[in-house]
């Protein structure tokens, strides 16, 4: 127990000045994405990290070094990832008779997008290392850093490909719902939720609270689920 | 943290056990959210060092990149399919 509260507490003083990076290029991101009217392909994350790598780059930074020097940052991701219980919590107060549909379609929703990467990747001949840093890609970024580490992957290619699925995952659900006539925003924010996390809630809530509401279930459930099959599912399949 | 052979992770598991307890109606809720609400709005903020990483990767991992995009091309509308197509086909035995 000790020795876990010490190893956090290094974690954090090993934080430097280096964060002022990290800060100065979210702020530029946030505001060029308000500015865009909050486009997808806007995100701050998008904006801000080849900002922070051409400044790294500029004054020969190392990125391990900066790495840790931002671990304040990595250290509150924990409580990130507790503090999403709070808006889960709340919707789900909200539903009861609903519950076999949502659980059926979370449940198998998960499995299939996590599997149908595992195929694809493996099918691209993509190498382990790479396949175990794409297996969490529709969970949200916290849970998906967490799993990915435990798999063995490579963190810095597991927020790269999560962004990446939700951007893909808005582009692609408004025609997917209407060429297969689902018009009910309830299931839809759901779909949203399980296949593109937080990117997909942001578009849900954009379309109505209630189907915003709808996503943060999708996106939580899924979340949770994910980290309970994952692994298992990794280790079996083997690649 | 190693239970019952699965592997569950320690901020998952706090998570889990915060909503465990969120569900009962209490004031508890109100009192964490002013905090809860600000560390999810700025959430971004904390994935910044990891994501600046995708910019320093091997050369070896690099060349998997176009594989990786492709592959999440190809998954993410097909699973959107697969949910749609489910949801469907329960919503349509209900005749709702």
């Amino acid at each position: 127990m000790i020795e876990l509260i010490m190893q956090q507490w290094q974690q954090i003083t090993a934080s430097s000045w280096l964060v002022v990076f990290s800060v100065l290029g979210f702020s530029a991101g946030i505001f060029i994405y308000r500015r865009s009217g909050k486009h997808p392909l806007c995100h701050p994350l998008i904006i801000s990290t080849p900002l922070i790598s051409l400044a790294l780059y500029a004054l020969d930074i190392d990125y391990g070094h900066y790495y840790q020097a931002n671990g304040v940052f990595n250290w509150l991701l924990g409580a990130a990832t507790v503090a999403l219980a709070v808006p889960l919590s709340q919707q789900l107060k909200k539903l009861s008779v609903l519950w076999p549909t949502i659980s059926i379609a979370v449940l198998s929703g998960g499995l299939f997008a996590a599997f149908s990467a595992l195929i694809i990747g493996s099918w691209l001949s993509i190498e382990p290392i790479a396949i175990f840093s794409l297996a969490a890609k529709s969970v949200t970024t916290p849970i998906a850093m967490i799993l990915t580490e435990q798999l063995g992957g490579l963190i810095t290619l597991i927020t790269v490909l999560v962004l990446f699925t939700g951007i893909i995952g808005i582009i692609v659900a408004q025609p997917i719902f209407n060429a297969f006539s689902l018009h009910d925003e309830r299931w839809q924010g759901l779909i949203l939720g399980v296949t593109a996390h937080a990117i997909g809630t942001l578009k849900a809530f954009e379309k109505s609270p209630r189907c915003g509401a709808f996503s943060t279930i999708g996106m939580g459930l899924n979340g949770i689920w994910t980290a309970l099959f994952l692994i298992p599912l990794v280790e079996a399949f083997g690649p | 943290m190693a239970w019952t052979g699965i592997i569950v992770p320690g901020p998952l598991i706090g998570m889990l056990l915060l909503l465990a307890v969120l569900i009962y109606p209490s004031r508890l809720t109100n009192l964490i959210q002013p905090v809860s609400t600000r560390l999810i709005q700025n959430l971004s903020l904390l994935f910044i060092p990891a994501c600046v990483g995708a910019f320093f990767l091997s050369p070896s991992i690099n060349l998997q990149l176009p594989m990786l995009l492709l592959t999440v091309v190809i998954s993410t509308p097909l699973t959107m399919i697969a949910m749609t197509l489910l949801i469907r086909s329960i919503k349509g035995q209900q005749n709702d």
